[in-house]
């Protein structure tokens, strides 16, 4: 082989030698940074997405304000109206009322919860039209319609109203019945017969907790 | 015979005083424009490996840094998702626990407007009523007029004077009296009315509806400041 070819071939030989470390260490580190590059940016499009999305729960905090506010106003409301009927207790505490104040509870009817609906009384309630009305959906608070009778003067009974209306379990009274007791008809000083007829209420949270989320707020 | 006498000797020295360099570096028999084009490809060559050489240190540091940076990127992401689920999960809690308590206070509203102060009431009757009168039941109605809520108590009883029915007609009109004008100012009936009154020949009395609307605690309160 004259000169003149050895030299080419040693010439180009630095040649091969680039293009094998091209193509075997640069060219794959800069795809691989290209790829790094584009992951890292999909990335922090995620991290900025998922963090506004937390931001976006720092309303939890004003939510619990409103939670403890709410609390606040309900105040001893689950005693008031509790979650179940508990017409025992109320039974018991209206025998301690009756013999405080010297009267005698003849009679205690109690007729089976009804749902009632709730309204605000501060709204208006919806006119009703021709169209199929939608049925409401179910209400947590429940209504026992109660009939108790009882005898005794009448400030007693004044006063076992009183207490009634004070008593921890929201009793509401919609109608008192007065007569005179038939067995004190011949004294000078008769007795009588009260029938307060009232309402007593449960509260039934798991209701609103089964009840199927609305679209929309 | 002539003899022709050829140094051979003395040649080879003066070849072999050549250097072993001088031979390598004696391009005189290369092509001049294969050594140019040798030299412009070794150059170009030498330009591009270092140009390379220095693209690929720099892919490699960046390569190093940026997959730092995506490490610590997907460490802060998972740290952020946790703490986004658990946010999702307390959020879902409060807005639960927010309506059971909206409704709730909701209800205790609607419980409390439909109150009346019963044992107030029936004193007030008491103090309006005459002697000849004996109240057998009262009742309350609750009214919506105009978004506004309002009780009305019915109250019925019997007028038992037995004498004329004048009298009689007297004494229910002393009652309502009492009720609308003599009453206290704390009093919790207001504008009484007779709805009703029948004459019960069996029992030789008068029955009598009437009806008295329930003053709101806000009229209340105004009233008595």
């Amino acid at each position: 082989m004259d000169r003149t070819k050895r030299v080419l071939i040693l010439s180009l030989m630095p040649v091969f030698l680039t293009v094998i470390f091209i193509m075997n260490f640069v060219v794959p580190a800069v795809i691989k940074l290209d790829k790094l590059n584009k992951e890292v940016k999909q990335e922090k499009l995620a991290y900025i997405e998922t963090k506004s999305q937390l931001d976006a729960f720092n309303t939890n905090s004003r939510l619990y304000k409103n939670i403890t506010e709410l609390r606040q106003k309900l105040g001893d409301f689950d005693v008031r109206v509790p979650a179940e009927d508990d017409l025992s207790i109320l039974l018991i505490d209206l025998e301690k009322f009756a013999e405080s104040f010297n009267i005698k509870v003849t009679g205690f009817n109690s007729k089976s919860e009804t749902e009632k609906e709730i309204i605000d009384p501060k709204k208006e309630k919806p006119k009703s039209t021709n169209s199929v009305r939608k049925k409401p959906a179910p209400s947590p608070l429940y209504t026992i319609s109660l009939e108790i009778s009882a005898v005794g003067y009448y400030n007693d009974i004044l006063n076992f109203i009183n207490t009634l209306e004070n008593y921890g379990r929201k009793v509401v009274i919609s109608s008192v019945k007065v007569e005179d007791y038939k067995e004190d008809k011949n004294t000078s000083n008769p007795r009588v017969q009260i029938t307060i007829n009232c309402e007593a209420y449960k509260f039934d949270s798991q209701v609103l907790n089964e009840l199927p989320k609305t679209s929309g707020k | 015979m002539k003899t022709i006498n050829i140094n051979l000797i003395d040649d080879q020295t003066k070849e072999s005083n050549k250097s072993k360099i001088e031979i390598l570096t004696d391009d005189s028999d290369i092509n001049p424009k294969v050594k140019f084009a040798s030299i412009i490809i070794v150059i170009s060559v030498c330009i591009v490996f270092a140009i390379s050489f220095g693209v690929w240190s720099i892919s490699s540091f960046m390569l190093q840094k940026t997959g730092k940076e995506l490490a610590d990127l997907q460490s802060a992401h998972k740290k952020v998702t946790l703490e986004l689920s658990k946010a999702t999960v307390i959020h879902k809690n409060l807005q639960k626990e927010k309506k059971i308590l909206e409704t709730k206070l909701l209800a205790q509203n609607m419980i409390n407007s439909s109150l009346l102060p019963w044992h107030k009431v029936l004193i007030d009757i008491s103090k309006a009523v005459p002697k000849d009168i004996k109240i057998t039941e009262i009742s309350k109605v609750t009214q919506v007029r105009n978004s506004n809520q309002r009780s009305i108590l019915t109250s019925k009883g019997k007028i038992l004077s037995k004498k004329t029915k004048d009298n009689s007609l007297k004494t229910i009109s002393f009652f309502i009296l009492n009720l609308n004008e003599n009453a206290s100012p704390d009093s919790n009936l207001e504008k009484s009315t007779v709805k009703k009154l029948d004459f019960d020949e069996k029992e030789n009395v008068y029955n009598f509806e009437i009806t008295s609307n329930l003053k709101s605690f806000e009229t209340k309160s105004a009233t008595l400041q």
